[in-house]
């Protein structure tokens, strides 16, 4: 009897050896790259399609119920289809089409998709690539940190971006990337690491230094901020976007600078009004400051509690010169409700923005 | 053994007879063949003439015998070396089963690549088994001119 469960044991194992194993079949939904091990290049097959190996990056992808969608850029990847160029994150119409829910484009600055914009749907073609001017749902805010890391998945890729005028990007989009500062023209380079300044206020000139020390704004951080930004703008302009930490991109474009190259010119720069002309009211002095500045002060500069907050001599939320108010009051307008979940995180100067930023601008490692 | 002139008449009737019976064989098969065809949805050669237009050279395409994936009727051929398999459903019971048929045999055969599309009850079934074409260009040209049908 022993003998026979041995032998009908063994048997019900080889049965299920000898079953044939079947193969890892993945679907996808869209175009996307081939992994190397698989002939590399890209596969132009823009139904549903399955092939035997998983997405190459699953941070360039979006999976829903078994289906794989592309989002990424596919320049990388030997692409030789059209291209259109896109600046900073967007909403992508065709996934959402396929996978049945909204989809986001999280790649920050210059990039390319394979697909124009809808016509419905609230781009603004100019400086060379579409810019989304929308507005976005929560859930697009939900999802960021999860899917921003696409970012980090392009970084050390050394490709050509597109060529994008920043200079002449849309309103509301410049009046959300002035709620970093200069760090507008960071983005716009690197889509990268932040300066150190990304999350300041705008540069107050010397008078206006002192009237940030009269405000009782965080003097010695706004020294500092100035003293970088002159250091940034003395750069040549294929340092624009580096900073000494974007070893990714710099490596991948050895040197060549072919698509960074082009920082705004220096001399048209309203993004750096003075604050006195505009005090945004998202830049008070808070909290932030403690958060953002101990890590760069110095050893030796003040510490922390020197920057407590000080409501009542925020740095004039309620002034905004004649030149930039309008400025002001688009960010308000296009971005206030209906970027609200932007706001706490860009809004309160320096606090949360840092956050946000490294999320954004983190260097790649 | 002589016949009479009657006798002669009548193998002759029956002679003519089997030989006009056996002239119409090859007319039943075509007229066969051409009732396999599904009524409503894209016919085989009007998909292979489609690709033929849009400079797609079917190769080597012919009915298969017996019809699978719980098709009506089956071409079988290759397109620039990517297998193709063009099917006719006769309901959408069967192209359901049949869709289902085509992906599990992909599954077992490890297929590199397989897409399967349909128009109307008429489907397209290509599967690069051997890797011919990783960039699926071929393939994408195929579906474009299939989706227009």
């Amino acid at each position: 009897m022993r003998k026979l469960i041995t032998l009908l044991a063994g048997l019900a194992v080889l049965v299920a050896l000898s079953r044939p194993a079947l193969a890892r079949e993945v679907e996808y939904v869209s175009q996307h790259p081939v992994p190397h091990k698989f002939g590399g290049g890209f596969c132009y097959i823009d139904v549903p399609h399955v092939h035997n190996y998983g997405p190459t990056d699953p941070r360039m992808f979006r999976e829903s119920h078994g289906q794989n969608y592309f989002v990424g850029d596919p320049a990388p990847f030997d692409y030789d289809g059209p291209r259109y160029s896109y600046y900073g994150a967007h909403p992508v119409a065709e996934a959402e089409m396929r996978l049945g829910h909204p989809v986001y484009c999280y790649i920050r600055g210059p990039h390319y998709h394979w697909y124009q914009p809808p016509p419905q749907a609230q781009f603004e073609l100019t400086g060379g690539a579409y810019w989304y001017v929308g507005t976005y749902p929560p859930s697009y805010y939900d999802e960021r940190p999860r899917y921003a890391v696409i970012n980090e998945a392009y970084a050390p890729m050394p490709y050509a971006r597109p060529v994008v005028d920043i200079q002449v990007a849309p309103v509301a989009v410049r009046a959300e990337i002035s709620l970093g500062g200069p760090g507008w023209r960071a983005t716009a380079v690197l889509g990268g690491p932040p300066a150190p300044v990304y999350y300041a206020p705008p540069p107050p000139s010397p008078v206006q230094i002192g009237v940030g020390i009269n405000l009782g704004g965080p003097v010695i951080e706004r020294r500092e901020i100035i003293e970088r930004r002159e250091y940034i703008d003395e750069r040549p302009p294929h340092w624009d976007h580096d900073h000494g930490r974007h070893e990714g991109w710099r490596n991948g474009d050895r040197g060549r600078h072919e698509v960074w190259h082009e920082g705004p010119r220096r001399e048209e720069r309203p993004r750096f009004e003075p604050p006195r002309q505009n005090p945004p009211s998202r830049f008070p002095p808070g909290r932030a400051v403690s958060r953002e500045i101990p890590q760069r002060q110095p050893p030796s500069r003040a510490p922390v509690p020197h920057f407590a907050p000080r409501p009542a001599q925020g740095p004039a939320p309620h002034g905004g010169g004649p030149s930039a108010a309008p400025f002001r009051s688009q960010a308000q307008q296009q971005q206030g409700p209906s970027r609200g979940p932007a706001q706490p995180q860009r809004g309160p100067s320096r606090g949360p923005a840092p956050a946000q930023g490294n999320d954004q601008h983190r260097p790649p490692h | 053994m002589r016949l009479t002139q009657r006798q002669f008449a009548m193998v002759a009737v029956l002679a003519t007879f089997a030989a006009c019976h056996k002239g119409k064989a090859p007319g039943e098969a075509a007229s066969t063949n051409a009732l396999s065809h599904v009524p409503g949805t894209p016919h085989t050669d009007d998909v292979l003439n489609a690709w033929r237009s849009a400079g797609l050279v079917p190769d080597g395409f012919a009915s298969m015998q017996p019809v699978p994936y719980s098709a009506a009727y089956c071409e079988h051929g290759k397109i620039r070396g990517v297998d193709t398999v063009v099917c006719e459903y006769g309901s959408d019971q069967a192209l359901a089963r049949g869709t289902q048929q085509v992906k599990d045999e992909w599954a077992r055969t490890d297929a590199h690549t397989g897409v399967i599309l349909q128009a109307k009850r008429t489907t397209m079934v290509t599967v690069d088994r051997e890797r011919r074409e990783p960039s699926g260009k071929t393939i994408s040209a195929m579906v474009k001119v299939f989706s227009k049908l």
